[in-house]
């Protein structure tokens, strides 16, 4: 078996990723050499990582730490100063009106570009796909790149073939953790224009406890080729529960409260390019709907747990 | 739970209740605190509603909290008994002891799981948790509280129900808030007299139970909820008069006890403890006014499809509008 030279991690992680039952084979110098994530498997009690395992820490000294840390502390104290007028003011945003499309990203300038995150699969060495998230010709956010299948030959996965952007955690002043509240809608508008792939809508609700920290909401938006914008309005109703990738068998409603990320990913197995530009990301009440969740779920037997 | 059963639910009530007497009525502190063991135990079936991720998380937040609490009250007791000889009111294990009752009732300051969790139950399991839950504690506190600690916890609980609830745009939370404040009343009237701390909770029962069983006929959560919906003036009405009996505005029910505690605090000469206990008033009345002005005045939308028929439901409401206006004159009767 050849060995391939992924990515240059620094700290190697020395790991048994196959049975506990397994006998020792003889291929173990060929997992000691590779670089291996961390702890990607499937724990049974607990997961012990909110990110699932992948190292994504970059390391700094402390002495740069502190620098940074004082470089940020004027823009920090000016949000917290923010933060106590509004709670001086106490003027909450009480209804939203319909017909109105609150705006929660506009990809007009390349500075709301920093709120979002690329991954794909191959950061970690799972693949060779690559993607970009930069701004269009056309002004907009262009997310955009080469989805690869092709899976890397060192037996620790199976499948590859993903790339995906997520809004960075919100934060309060102080680095805060802090999540989005969207009780006041039930609608979610995207102005895009797609090149006729299918790309996933991710809403991530990471609740407090770690059962529910993969919970994703997931929502697949088939868009036109073509030079004409398309504005999508999803209900929140419409979303479906996954955990880890893994369509859940009982499925509920999305929490609208505590809304932590939001992404668009790709991974619909068509090697090739993809290009999808976005103008808004915005939400929306519609009083006209009154569904309160599509999925239905029947009463099974009493052997089928977890229903 | 895996079914809505009623007779789960009946079962679990009457466990509920059972404790609470349990706890009341035992005469060994070990009694008390089994009370409140099978109190949490009975309520978190009746809480736990595994279609709902919200609502999981938040079964499983009160119990970690009341467990907690309940740990703390074992031990102070069992310090007491061990290290304690005296029968002493107001020492440092008395101040434990109430800690951790307060926790239970979700005083402050260890109030921040109480708006947490009531935003994740149902109205009906609001209502048991706002009022059913608090009887075991405050007797509890009645029977070994340590007075300037509880005055500090008091004041403590009158700024944070008043200033906690400005910013509110979910109705439960915002009961919540009320709910600690009016914490603050009745933990005050207990060190006056059960009696009086009786008849505070009976009408404070009242009042919440008018508030929650309106929010729960008409299926509303949210603030926005008040403005979209299109409902009748009585209904509107009704809103107003409860929100201001609740604030304790005369001449409605709930100023009747808030009466009765300032005579007791004027005539014993508490009079910063009257200021704080007037301006937190006014802070939880402002707010409740703003709800009710906006609901009022603003006339978003009125929806031809969306019609609030309340025509089989109206005598509850005209009855609770009756009892909250008319409750003072008519409670003169009585004494006659």
């Amino acid at each position: 078996m050849s060995l391939l030279k992924t990515n240059v991690i620094t700290s190697v992680k020395y790991l048994r990723s196959f049975s506990v039952l397994c006998r020792k084979s003889n291929q173990d110098h060929h997992l000691k050499k590779c670089p291996i994530l961390f702890n990607t498997q499937r724990w049974l009690f607990w997961e012990r990582h909110r990110k699932g395992g992948y190292d994504t820490t970059i390391k700094t000294s402390n002495w740069e730490h502190l620098k940074n840390g004082l470089v940020e502390l004027k823009h920090e104290l000016k949000l917290f100063a923010k933060e106590l007028k509004e709670l001086y003011d106490m003027d909450p945003l009480l209804i939203a009106r319909p017909g109105e499309i609150d705006l929660l990203w506009c990809f007009n300038s390349p500075t709301v570009l920093e709120k979002f995150v690329t991954t794909c699969d191959s950061d970690h060495g799972e693949g060779y796909s690559s993607c970009n998230l930069e701004m269009s010709p056309a002004g907009r956010a262009l997310f955009h790149g080469y989805l690869d299948t092709r899976v890397p030959k060192d037996g620790r996965i199976k499948k590859a073939g993903y790339c995906a952007m997520r809004s960075k955690m919100q934060r309060k002043s102080f680095k805060r953790a802090s999540t989005f509240d969207w009780h006041l809608y039930n609608t979610l508008v995207l102005k895009v224009r797609g090149d006729g792939r299918a790309y996933l809508l991710n809403i991530s609700t990471e609740g407090y406890y770690d059962i529910t920290w993969n919970d994703i909401y997931h929502y697949i938006l088939y868009t036109r080729g073509g030079p004409y914008w398309q504005v999508a309005k999803i209900p929140f109703s419409k979303f479906v529960l996954g955990s880890k990738g893994r369509l859940q068998d009982k499925q509920t409603r999305m929490r609208f409260d505590k809304v932590t990320h939001f992404g668009i990913s790709c991974g619909d197995k068509i090697v090739g390019k993809f290009n999808l530009e976005i103008e808004y990301v915005g939400l929306e009440f519609d009083p006209t709907h009154d569904e309160e969740f599509a999925y239905e779920m029947y009463k099974t037997d009493k052997y089928i747990v977890a229903v | 739970m895996l079914t809505n059963n009623n007779s789960n639910k009946m079962f679990f009530l009457f466990i509920l209740f059972f404790s609470t007497l349990i706890s009341i009525s035992s005469n060994s502190w070990f009694g008390c605190w089994i009370g409140l063991e099978i109190n949490l135990l009975s309520f978190i079936p009746l809480i736990s509603n595994s279609k709902n991720l919200l609502s999981v998380e938040t079964s499983l937040k009160y119990f970690l909290t009341q467990s907690l609490a309940s740990i703390n009250f074992l031990f102070m007791i069992l310090i007491k008994f061990s290290l304690l000889k005296n029968f002493n009111m107001n020492n440092i294990i008395s101040i434990m002891m109430n800690s951790s009752l307060l926790m239970k009732m979700g005083s402050a300051p260890f109030h921040f799981w109480f708006p947490n969790i009531v935003e994740g139950l149902s109205w009906m399991n609001n209502f048991m948790l706002m009022t059913w839950q608090k009887i075991s504690p405050m007797i509890l506190l009645s029977y070994y509280f340590n007075k300037n600690f509880l005055i500090f916890m008091i004041i403590m609980n009158l700024i944070i129900g008043s200033l906690g609830g400005l910013n509110q745009t979910s109705l439960r939370k915002l009961l919540a808030f009320s709910s600690i404040n009016n914490l603050g009343w009745m933990i005050f009237s207990i060190m006056i007299s059960e009696n009086l701390w009786l008849f505070y909770f009976l009408i404070y029962s009242m009042m919440i139970f008018m508030m929650i069983s309106l929010f729960f006929l008409m299926n509303m959560y949210f603030m926005n909820q008040l403005f979209i919906n299109n409902m009748n003036f009585f209904i509107k009405l009704n809103l107003l008069i409860n929100f201001l009996s609740l604030g304790g505005l005369p001449p409605f029910m709930g100023f009747m006890p808030k009466w009765i505690i300032i005579n007791f605090l004027l005539i014993n000469k508490f009079y910063f403890l009257t200021f704080i206990f007037m301006m937190t008033s006014l802070i939880i009345i402002y707010y409740y006014i703003r709800i009710i002005y906006s609901s009022f005045m603003f006339n978003y939308f009125k929806m031809k499809w969306v019609n609030l028929l309340m025509k089989n439901n109206m005598s509850l409401i005209n009855l609770s509008s009756f009892i909250s206006i008319s409750s003072m004159i008519l409670s003169t009767f009585i004494f006659m």
